[in-house]
């Protein structure tokens, strides 16, 4: 990214990956079971509108954090270990490696269009669903186009070649996530 | 009125005597430059030093010739080319470098031109190069410096500070074919990151001189260790947190396509942990992008003293109400001014509720591309 100021400007290397947290509305609570919202519908349309839709378009996960329940909070269970979930990333981002090699990218997120064409290639019954998704979701071209990264990162988690309507209807229910 | 023209006659007949004496003065200098050149024949009474040292643009280096001349004349010590205050002030910490040194200060007329002369310099980087092109222009030492490169601000004392940006200036050095880098004793490590290059560590003005005459040669720095991956540590784990498995995936699906994520819910749901436990998940950095983001620390003076190379990746969590200038850098300087904090390369960057973000961002929707 190119900073410039007054002395000049000056060209930085801005690779970055976005991780936002936001509440539903202005209290935070809206859509909460066990707690009521205090807030008026125009007064959550205004709050969420601070998002602005370019921004949004940007996001290719939207996700929903609920309240944990008790019972889970005081469970002695814990997840995963971060270690594990890393070697499976580390797989998925090797899996990608090879299949940019000679290229400059880096990642999924990094594809352009051509590339997208080459590795996202859809079945017919792929095609059905993202026609029918693209036009539930009114998905911008962009937004098109980020779904079909996204269903490739989870096929590259899942260690397959193609991507069957089965990965891709998890990477649309990602990009289709709103507190309405 | 007559008290005006009176003042202006006055503020005239000041100008006039002030050119004059210039005047006086400039041509007495002359006449004893050439009376000196005639006294001395075939030496000459101007001597000429060039010395490289480096300036730092965004995060690249680029070579500085610091050519020092001294000549006879009324006693004066002048650094040109497009120097900041740091290096006006440069001056006065070469001066009392020297002369703690126990070595001495020439009182003649000394200029020190930092070329190319149309690129802006910053820092106190240049303070060692300046002393050592003066050292060599008195001829107080002497040698072949034309394939070395001096680093380092100097104290009063003589000794030799820790300088921000060493790493680009020797990884330029070593793009230029440069043999040698002498480095301030305390950055050798990140200096060091730089392969196929000699790296002298210098803890004083002093020790170089009795390195440069031979006394006292400095030795040069071998690492002490090769880079291994050793374990970093994470401040969350995911294991620690119970249940939001949805949420869990999508993290991970996100770290392995480096997809961005918004995350929406009630307070206290866990959205900030689960971001910081994001840098948990993510693949370690390669050497390349270690290397990168070393530079950036280094350049914004954020490199930690024990730590040459930062292997964790970067995770900055601006607040919602931080503003452009805040985020990318604000002021009149271009670059990496007081508090710019190192961007965020190959790293993660968590958003914290986003309550007041539109308006300002909707200018700058474009910045999210990546610049590569």
């Amino acid at each position: 990214m190119t900073v410039s100021r007054a002395s000049g400007s000056v060209t930085f290397p801005a690779s970055f990956m976005l991780v936002a947290a936001q509440n539903p509305c202005m209290c935070g609570y809206h859509g909460d079971p066990e707690r009521a919202c205090t807030c008026s519908s125009s007064a959550i349309a205004r709050y969420q509108k601070r998002i602005s839709g370019p921004l949004l378009d940007r996001f290719d996960i939207q996700v929903n954090v609920p309240r944990v329940k008790f019972e889970k909070l005081s469970s002695e269970q814990g997840g995963e270990s971060s270690e594990t979930i890393r070697q499976r990333v580390c797989e998925a981002r090797l899996r990608q490696q090879a299949r940019f090699r000679g290229k400059r990218l880096r990642s999924n997120a990094d594809m352009g269009p051509s590339e997208i064409r080459a590795y996202c290639v859809l079945d017919e019954a792929g095609q059905d669903l993202m026609k029918a998704a693209v036009r539930h979701f009114s998905l911008s071209a962009r937004g098109y186009h980020r779904v079909l990264k996204l269903a490739r990162t989870i096929a590259d988690l899942a260690g397959r070649e193609h991507i069957g309507p089965d990965l891709l209807s998890e990477a649309i229910h990602f990009r289709s996530h709103r507190v309405e | 009125m007559v008290l005006h023209d009176y003042i202006m006659a006055g503020h005239l007949r000041n100008k006039r005597l002030n050119r004059g004496l210039r005047i006086f003065r400039f041509y007495r200098t002359l006449g004893r430059r050439s009376e000196g050149n005639e006294g001395n024949e075939g030496k000459g009474d101007t001597m000429l030093a060039k010395v490289l040292s480096c300036a730092i643009n965004g995060l690249e280096g680029m070579l500085v010739e610091v050519e020092v001349d001294i000549a006879n004349g009324i006693p004066a010590f002048t650094v040109v080319g497009l120097g900041d205050t740091a290096v006006q002030e440069s001056r006065e910490r070469v001066r009392a470098a020297i002369r703690n040194s126990g070595l001495s200060f020439p009182t003649r007329r000394i200029t020190v031109n930092l070329a190319p002369a149309d690129v802006r310099k910053a820092g106190p980087a240049y303070d060692l190069s300046i002393a050592v092109g003066v050292l060599l222009a008195s001829e107080q030492i002497a040698g072949d410096v034309s394939r070395s490169v001096f680093i380092g601000e100097l104290s009063l004392d003589g000794t030799l500070r820790h300088t921000d940006g060493v790493l680009p200036m020797v990884a330029v050095a070593r793009e230029q074919a440069i043999d040698t880098v002498y480095v301030p004793y305390e950055d050798a490590a990140e200096a060091a990151l730089v392969e196929d290059l000699t790296i002298v560590p210098v803890r004083t003005l002093a020790d170089l001189v009795a390195h440069a005459t031979g006394e006292r040669p400095l030795q040069s720095y071998l690492p002490e260790h090769a880079f291994d991956y050793d374990e970093v540590t994470y401040p969350v784990d995911f294991q620690d947190v119970r249940g939001q498995e949805h949420v869990k995936r999508a993290l991970e699906i996100a770290a392995a396509g480096a997809h961005n994520v918004l995350m929406t819910g009630t307070p206290g749901a866990g959205k900030t942990m689960m971001a910081r436990a994001l840098m948990s998940i993510l693949p370690p950095m390669t050497l390349d992008e270690a290397l990168e983001v070393t530079k950036i620390y280094s350049v914004s003076g954020q490199l930690p003293r024990d730590t040459p190379l930062v292997r964790q990746r970067p995770f900055c969590a601006p607040h919602h109400t931080t503003s452009l200038a805040g985020l990318v850098g604000g002021g009149g300087a271009a670059g990496c001014g007081q508090g710019w904090s190192p961007w965020p390369t190959g790293g993660c960057c968590s958003w914290m509720s986003c309550r007041s973000l539109a308006p300002s961002w909707k200018s700058c929707a474009n910045p999210w591309k990546t610049a590569s």
